[in-house]
């Protein structure tokens, strides 16, 4: 079966005064109806350039360079901005960190519901309406036949985010892109809307590109995930076999540096330096000047290596045990 | 450092915006004429030895009855036109160019202080900018004047004219300089660098002037580049209407109203080339004003 | 050494009605030791940083320095009180002049205290205090936009060690970093302490941050501690629902599926709802928790707890 979303060796750059830097290197990545890929990194790693990407909102001076970007079988790169917004909004929804930027303040939700089920599909106002109310009460607004009257500002944040993803859900899309969507909320609140999205994913077989720094999040809420560095996947894979037995150094090096509650206090083990910018990336694997494995032959790209059950990790070392580097903080 | 970085980032966009870089060497140009208005003006217009009354409205060399030594002709003093632009430029520059100047301190300083103090000095003070604001500089200067010639006499008046032109001038310009740098303070105010500072124990004047004035006058210089125009306008308008600049040290200004009695007896290029003059210096300012506000804008990028 | 007592912070809003952003909060600090401050977004953690340190004027209580009060506003306290307490703050570009270099900006403490007199004596202190956060032989003409984020957050850690102070105000100094930069930044952090026997107050909301660095902790819920004691037993045997609540809804690595949550949100602190502040969201309510807000009672010798339930609640308390 053809995935939903076919992502194969995706290259992006930007024109900048120094000429073309690349940002985004032969990213691949397949996501099939109904699940949840995590696509995890640092800021700069460019996964939110992935999402946008595939959603033909790249900014103005980025180029694709190379790659294509397949969507239920159609390539989506090159194609016209009136075929873009045929996908857009109705087969791709698109649910962003801060809920306030996707609403307009001076609009009933309401009325921004049935503008958005109205622009996409043909129903008279009344028919809208409903369904506006279905969406809310489906995302787990109470009284949400009321709430149709209020205005964004009415909302907390929580549910602020809550709307931002009944409006994602109007045209009934088949795949979702949620950049950062819980980062803005407390953690209480992030735990209730990760429910709800892995419910929609259930239960009506909507696939979500997960776009987020957090590997908790990942954890709690993926089917699969992928590990970008610098503008590359490094690792992907099912989550259980990504998480506890990564395979590609800063993966592992990730997990380790990750504070969490019952860990012995002396555990976190930093990866030394920071990431590399687009323009600044070193020849060979980009992780090597922070890598505790690193070799002489680590200045040749490095290969895929599988480890079994789907699960790929782009270091010639995967698998190999570390020894370790002595921590210095 | 950063100011190299800056400057270089500025000479880059520069060089590709055609407009901005004929403003720019428009009034470079401009610039150097006026500054060095002796070594180029065949004739110092404002030494009444030098005029010969008997070559009085010698028309433009390429007219007829024109003379080569008189290239934009003369007026009816004979003083040499073009010497008398050059000389005239320098005093509408200098008018314009303190003034500006003495807006801004006021301004900067009075926006500070409103920015950073709230409650009660802010009310005070913003009040105080709108009163100012309703009030054009064309009356502020007549009011001005008006006071100063029934204080002082008359031998007074004519050393007092350009001191009285420019705080005119000034006090209608403050009000945006205060309301730009009060916004833009209030926002430093509110970062972690001042609060830092605070817990140091700076005094209020260092901490405004160390670390809150650097960060909240980018705008004012912007502001500064188009009101250099609009107070050379001012200055040209209050000559023109016989409150600025006396005839004995003729601005801009003074030489349009002087040639506007010859306007329509066929003695035109009295009035017009200084009037060609103002309009490409005010252009070639206002250009370049309106080009450094969209570049450094980020915003609009 | 530092003693927050019965510290209360409001903020008008509008002409008459006031926000309580922070309610009789009561808590000590002690050298080499690290408290922390836990909650969520609105519940007073940073108010009360910053009432500590001086930026904010509490309305109420007062803290107090070795026994002596503090002035309320930093601007009236002595240089040495001002020299005993320095603060680092969640954003790291905020928090340094972009128009100066870094050495003017870690030099300007020293100046300030009076530990040097002029920029000359102070270039080597300074290089010795950048090296001590990791950034050896770093080019002190440089401005704060040529570093990147973690080395940026060590630059402030180097002004506010600058003037030698005896107790630092953290704010949530690692929540705008990348995971692998977090860790390196919270482990110089945990180095600091040792070596110099600093006391910290450390203001979080990620608890897997805070159970790496707190020896006593604090958590807050709408402008009230609702839970103090060792951050040991507070982590692992949690007394107060919301405290519980907290954990339950971390994101674990290990786990996945669905744990206990709570429902609904943080309420609006401008109209707390009567009683219990976290009644509303709270599986274990009972009428009486409606009635009346439940004090900040002991426990035990070091925990205390503002529960009507706590005893009958999760069993007996673990000391």
């Amino acid at each position: 079966m053809t995935p939903l979303l076919d992502i194969r060796d995706l290259s992006v750059s930007f024109r900048t005064r120094a000429g073309l830097v690349p940002t985004l290197d032969k990213v691949s990545l397949q996501l099939g109806r109904g699940e949840i890929l995590g696509l995890v990194g640092e800021s700069g790693a460019g996964k939110s350039l992935t999402g946008l990407a595939l959603t033909g909102l790249l900014p103005p001076n980025a180029v694709v360079t190379a790659g294509s970007v397949r969507f239920d079988g159609q390539e989506v790169l090159g194609l016209s901005e009136a075929a873009l917004r045929r996908i857009r909004g109705r087969r791709i929804g698109m649910v962003f960190q801060d809920p306030m930027t996707a609403l307009d303040p001076l609009m009933r939700i309401g009325e921004q519901l049935v503008e958005t089920i109205r622009h996409h599909l043909r129903l008279s106002r009344g028919a809208a309406l409903d369904r506006a109310a279905e969406l809310l009460d489906a995302v787990g607004i109470p009284a949400a036949r009321q709430r149709l009257r209020s205005y964004p500002h009415e909302f907390s944040g929580g549910m602020r985010q809550r709307v931002v993803i009944a409006l994602a859900l109007a045209a009934e899309p088949e795949l979702i892109v949620a950049d950062e969507p819980t980062t803005a909320l407390d953690v209480s609140v992030q735990a209730q809307v990760l429910e709800l999205l892995r419910g929609l994913c259930r239960d009506r077989g909507t696939a979500i590109l997960l776009v987020t720094h957090d590997m908790g999040v990942i954890a709690e809420t993926a089917d699969r995930l992928a590990v970008l560095y610098a503008g590359g996947v490094v690792e992907a894979g099912p989550v259980g076999p990504v998480l506890s037995e990564p395979g590609h150094p800063y993966a592992r090096g990730l997990m380790r540096a990750i504070p969490q509650v019952g860990a012995a206090r002396d555990s976190l083990v930093p990866i030394e330096g920071a990431m590399p910018r687009p323009g600044q990336w070193p020849g060979g694997c980009r992780f090597q000047p922070r890598c505790p494995l690193a070799r002489a032959a680590c200045g040749e790209p490095p290969p895929d290596v599988p480890l079994g059950s789907g699960h790929v990790a782009r270091c010639q070392f995967a698998g190999v045990e570390e020894e370790p580097r002595h921590a210095r903080a | 450092m950063i100011r190299s970085v800056l400057a270089s980032d500025l000479a880059w966009r520069l060089s590709r915006s055609p407009g901005a870089m004929l403003a720019l060497a428009v009034l470079v140009t401009l610039l150097i004429l006026s500054l060095f208005a002796p070594v180029f003006a065949p004739q110092n217009p404002f030494d009444l030895a030098t005029l010969d009354l008997f070559s009085g409205l010698t028309p433009p060399v390429w007219r007829e009855g024109g003379r080569a030594e008189y290239f934009l002709g003369t007026d009816e003093q004979g003083r040499d036109l073009w010497s008398a632009i050059l000389y005239g430029m320098r005093i509408s520059l200098a008018v314009g160019l303190v003034s500006v100047v003495l807006s801004m301190v006021v301004g900067v300083a009075i926006g500070l202080i409103a920015g950073t103090s709230g409650g009660w000095v802010d009310t005070v003070l913003m009040r105080v900018a709108d009163a100012q604001l309703a009030l054009p500089a064309i009356l502020v200067a007549l009011l001005i004047d008006g006071a100063a010639r029934a204080v002082v006499d008359v031998a007074a008046q004519q050393s007092l004219a350009i001191p009285v032109l420019i705080f005119s001038i000034a006090l209608s310009g403050w009000v945006q300089y205060a309301r730009a740098v009060r916004a833009a303070a209030m926002v430093e105010m509110r970062r972690d660098y001042v609060s830092a500072a605070r817990l140091l124990g700076l005094g209020r004047a260092r901490l405004l002037i160390r670390h809150v004035m650097p960060n909240s006058i980018g705008a004012v210089f912007v502001l500064a580049t188009v009101h250099v125009a609009a107070a050379v306008v001012t200055e040209a308008t209050l000559s023109f209407l016989g409150v600025g600049m006396p005839p004995t040290v003729p601005s801009l200004g003074t030489l349009i109203r002087n040639g506007y009695d010859f306007l329509f007896s066929g003695e035109w290029w009295v009035s017009i080339f200084p009037g060609c003059a103002l309009v490409l210096l005010v252009f070639a300012v206002n250009v370049l004003g309106d080009w450094l506000r969209d570049t450094l804008n980020p915003r609009l990028q | 050494m530092l003693e927050l007592e019965a510290l209360s912070v409001t903020y008008p809003v509008g002409r008459r009605a006031r926000l309580a952003a922070l309610s009789d909060l009561s808590l000590k600090a002690r050298a080499g030791q690290t408290l922390a401050i836990v909650g969520e977004s609105g519940c007073g953690k940073s108010t009360a940083a910053r009432a500590v340190a001086g930026l904010e004027e509490p309305s109420g209580g007062r803290v107090l320095l070795d026994n002596r009060p503090l002035a309320p506003a930093v601007e009236r306290r002595s240089r040495e009180e001002r020299q005993a307490i320095q603060m680092v703050f969640q954003d790291p570009m905020s928090s340094l002049n972009p128009r100066r270099s870094i050495l003017h900006t870690v030099a300007e403490p020293m100046l300030e205290m009076g530990l040097v007199r002029t920029l000359g004596q102070a270039r080597p202190l300074v290089e010795a205090a950048l090296a001590e956060v990791g950034l050896p032989g770093a080019d002190l003409s440089r401005y704060p936009h040529q570093f990147s984020g973690g080395q940026r957050q060590r630059i402030c850690i180097a002004r506010a060690l600058a003037g030698e102070p005896r107790l630092i105000i953290w704010d949530e100094p690692t929540s705008a970093l990348d995971v692998s930069v977090q860790a390196q930044v919270l482990n110089l952090i945990q180095r600091l302490q040792r070596d110099r026997d600093l006391a910290y107050v450390f203001i979080s909301h990620d608890l897997g941050v805070v159970d790496h660095v707190a020896d006593e902790v604090a958590v807050m819920y709408l402008g009230r501690a609702v839970e103090t004691g060792p951050a040991r037993q507070i982590m692992r045997a949690p007394r107060h629902p919301y405290t519980r609540a907290l954990l339950a809804a971390i994101p674990s690595l290990a786990a996945t599926g669905s744990r206990a949550r709570i429902g609904g949100e943080v309420p609006n602190p401008m109209a707390p709802p009567a009683g219990c502040p976290f009644h509303p969201r709270c599986p274990e309510v009972r009428p009486a928790c409606r009635a009346a807000l439940p004090e900040l009672r002991p426990l035990t010798e070091s925990r205390r707890v503002a529960c009507l339930r706590a005893e009958d609640l999760y069993g007996e308390p673990t000391t």
